[in-house]
């Protein structure tokens, strides 16, 4: 069990060097494409500082993918190595809630524009307020009061005394 | 003398504007509401508090972050000796002696101390900030653009250094977080960097709906992993507190002059270096407190001794870790760091003229920093009791309200959808990195200091461009000494825990 969790740390990480690495190439590519002003013979231009920063970033990758690589390799030839197994149920028990959570966040920030602010604001916080703390009624009840006074504050905060107009969509 | 005396008249000028006070104290309020909370950590509420104080002007914005830094610090106390579940890393070493306290039916006697404690650690924090600070700024104040840059890039290795699991991963958040603060027009000739064809990112990346998505919508997600385990924890911690002599707890604490002083002094010191912060502070002088103390022997049983190191010491750390904020620039740790983003936003910068440029703005700071000790000392004395009901509240509330107030906070400060998309986006790839083991410091450091380390570099080339002289200045030959050093004993360190860990599984084997 120990050594399958060394495992997966270690694919962690060469996953974190590809990713670092898959960056800086990117942003290389834009920095190639950037449209460079006239600059005199002394000066830095516009572009040497953020590609110093990239160059960097992508040697760090390059620096945690060989660290990542070279742990699993070890790791691999050590005489107590164990078959490599996934509990999915442990990990589906983990991620569930924060899983949800995003999606029910990322709905809610991209269906604002179109629903509207305080209609999605409702809707979002009764499904999350439920999602965290059970189907009961008792939970509804106490979402559904913990709602309204949320939206009323933020209504008069915001909109009343700050003149901060949010977005309408649809709804309101 | 005379200077001081005159800078600290200068400081108590702010204490004349009402709305100043008012704002310490809505911001204390706020603060100790959201440190109670369990799970929810002081860098979120001053991430919620952000968008709000950019409609106040600079001085009353920092007198609303001060008070909810000092009331989130000390929420986190609260937690600590009733659940013994530390509210904030800072507030470790408190549940050493805090909840055994509590379980011997001494609870408000443990809460009385820890306030008392935090208030004589606070108010020493800030005035070691308002002599050190003035103290410096004349020598700061000779620094070239060499020796900027320098002192920023030390600022970087030591923090992404300290942060990490591994330095590599420390670093790669730095200077992707200095990638992030060259997105956006070029700070000498304007040109757009980085943008991938976006022409909302011409402005840079927005600081605001960053700092949401990274601390507020990550710590979330964080807290929600295994929320059964938490709800049962706290319900079956929670129980009364006991009475709270407020007299008597003080008296306690004035008869521990030493410790309170040489706690606040650990915590001051260690806020004042870039990295390392109230974490370390607390443990450290909880350690050197009992190392010391004459009965070592009842540390963690349950002694006043213990709540006070720990408490004096993270509460200090506050004003040290504005003493390189308004002096050089580098912020101390993270909510000094959110602290000087706000003021960049507002267009002042911290750094070698802000004490001279900006004195009444520096010097209220201080004295807010002040003040903010004194309103959550007065605030947690009536609110204590309610405090602990707070605990009982659910998760199913608290989360979608902080979350509904991040979007809001994120839309409001430009009325743009971009960024409460961004909140999405930074958010999930906060989360990404705090599971890879990457540090979040780092990258909000960087994403802050990359345009003043940029503008510095080109301004120190353009001036002469020897490259040489970054080296051959000795301020700044000393600060890039100290980057490789900084790097170099981070290696050393890990390499030596890693050899400490084979020896003790062998010996375990």
């Amino acid at each position: 069990m120990q050594y399958a969790l060394k495992v997966s740390a270690m694919k962690r990480d060469l996953v974190i060097g590809l990713v670092t690495i898959a960056v800086a190439v990117a942003c290389i590519i834009d920095l190639v494409n950037m449209k460079q002003g006239f600059i005199m013979e002394d000066q830095v231009s516009a572009s040497f500082f953020p590609y110093l920063m990239v160059g960097l970033l992508g040697i760090l990758g390059v620096l945690q993918l060989i660290n990542a690589a070279a742990a699993m390799l070890k790791a691999r030839k050590d005489p107590a190595r164990e078959p490599e197994q996934i509990d999915w149920g442990k990990l589906k028990q983990r991620y569930q809630v924060p899983f949800l959570m995003f999606l029910f966040v990322s709905g809610y920030i991209f269906l604002i524009p179109v629903i509207g602010f305080y209609t999605m604001t409702v809707v979002f916080f009764i499904a999350l307020g439920m999602l965290l703390g059970g189907l009961s009624f008792k939970n509804f009840l106490k979402v559904a009061g913990a709602t309204a006074g949320t939206v009323l504050f933020m209504y008069y905060v915001f909109q009343f005394s700050l003149q901060v107009y949010m977005p309408t969509g649809i709804f309101y | 003398m005379e200077f001081y005396l005159q800078a600290i008249a200068h400081s108590f000028q702010v204490l004349t504007d009402p709305t100043v006070l008012l704002f310490v104290f809505i911001g204390s309020f706020f603060g100790i509401l959201i440190g109670v909370v369990p799970g929810i950590s002081v860098h979120t509420a001053i991430v919620i508090t952000l968008p709000f104080t950019f409609g106040m002007t600079p001085i009353q914005g920092l007198a609303t972050m001060c008070g909810v830094y000092i009331g989130g610090m000390s929420g986190g106390l609260v937690t600590s000796i009733l659940l013994g579940i530390p509210g904030e890393p800072s507030a470790v070493a408190t549940v050493w002696d805090g909840f055994p306290m509590h379980r011997k039916g001494e609870g408000g006697m443990a809460l009385g101390i820890g306030l008392w404690a935090s208030f004589w650690g606070g108010v020493i924090g800030c005035l070691s900030l308002m002599i050190a600070a003035p103290f410096f700024a004349p020598y700061v104040l000779q620094f070239g653009p060499w020796e900027i840059f320098s002192i920023i890039m030390f600022g970087m290795t030591i923090i992404a250094s300290l942060g990490g699991k591994t330095i590599v991963k420390g670093l790669i958040s730095g200077v992707f977080g200095m990638v992030l603060g060259c997105v956006g027009a070029d700070p000498i000739f304007n040109n757009p960097r980085l943008t991938f064809g976006l022409g909302i990112l011409i402005s840079g990346v927005p600081f605001v709906s960053t700092m949401i998505g990274m601390y507020a919508l990550s710590q979330l997600m964080l807290d929600t992993e295994n929320t059964d385990a938490f709800k049962q924890d706290r319900v079956q911690a929670v129980t009364a507190p006991g009475p709270m002599p407020l007299f008597k707890t003080m008296i306690i604490t004035v008869t521990k002059w030493k410790e309170i002083l040489a706690a606040s002094a650990i915590g001051t010191f260690f806020g004042a270096l870039p990295g390392a912060g109230s974490a370390i502070s607390n443990i450290f002088a909880y350690d050197q407190i009992r190392k010391f103390s004459k009965n070592p022997e009842r540390f963690g049983t349950g002694i006043a001794e213990g709540i006070i190191a720990s408490e004096a010491a993270n509460s200090s750390v506050a004003g040290g870790s504005l003493i390189p904020t308004v002096t050089l620039g580098i912020p101390g740790n993270m909510i000094a760091a959110i602290m000087m983003g706000a003021l960049l936003m507002h267009g002042i910068q911290p750094g070698p003229l802000f004490m001279t440029s900006q004195q009444d703005l520096a010097y209220g700071l201080f004295t807010t920093l002040l003040f903010a000790n004194l309103s959550v000392l007065i605030i947690q004395i009536f609110f204590i009791r309610f405090a602990t009901k707070l605990l009982n509240v659910s998760n199913a509330i608290t989360i979608p309200v902080i979350f509904v107030f991040c979007v809001m906070g994120a839309y409001s400060v430009n009325s743009i959808l971009f960024e409460m998309y961004l909140v999405a986006i930074t958010g999930l790839m906060a989360y990404g990195m705090v599971k890879g083991g990457i540090p979040l410091a780092p990258l909000i450091l960087g994403l802050i200091l990359a345009p003043i380390a940029e503008t510095n570099y080109r301004i120190a080339v353009g001036t002469d461009s020897n490259l040489w002289l970054f080296l051959t200045k000795p301020i700044s030959g000393l600060f890039l000494g100290c980057t490789v050093l900084s790097i170099v004993w981070a290696y050393w360190q890990a390499k030596m825990q890693t050899t400490a860990g084979k020896i003790r599984e062998k010996v375990m084997i």
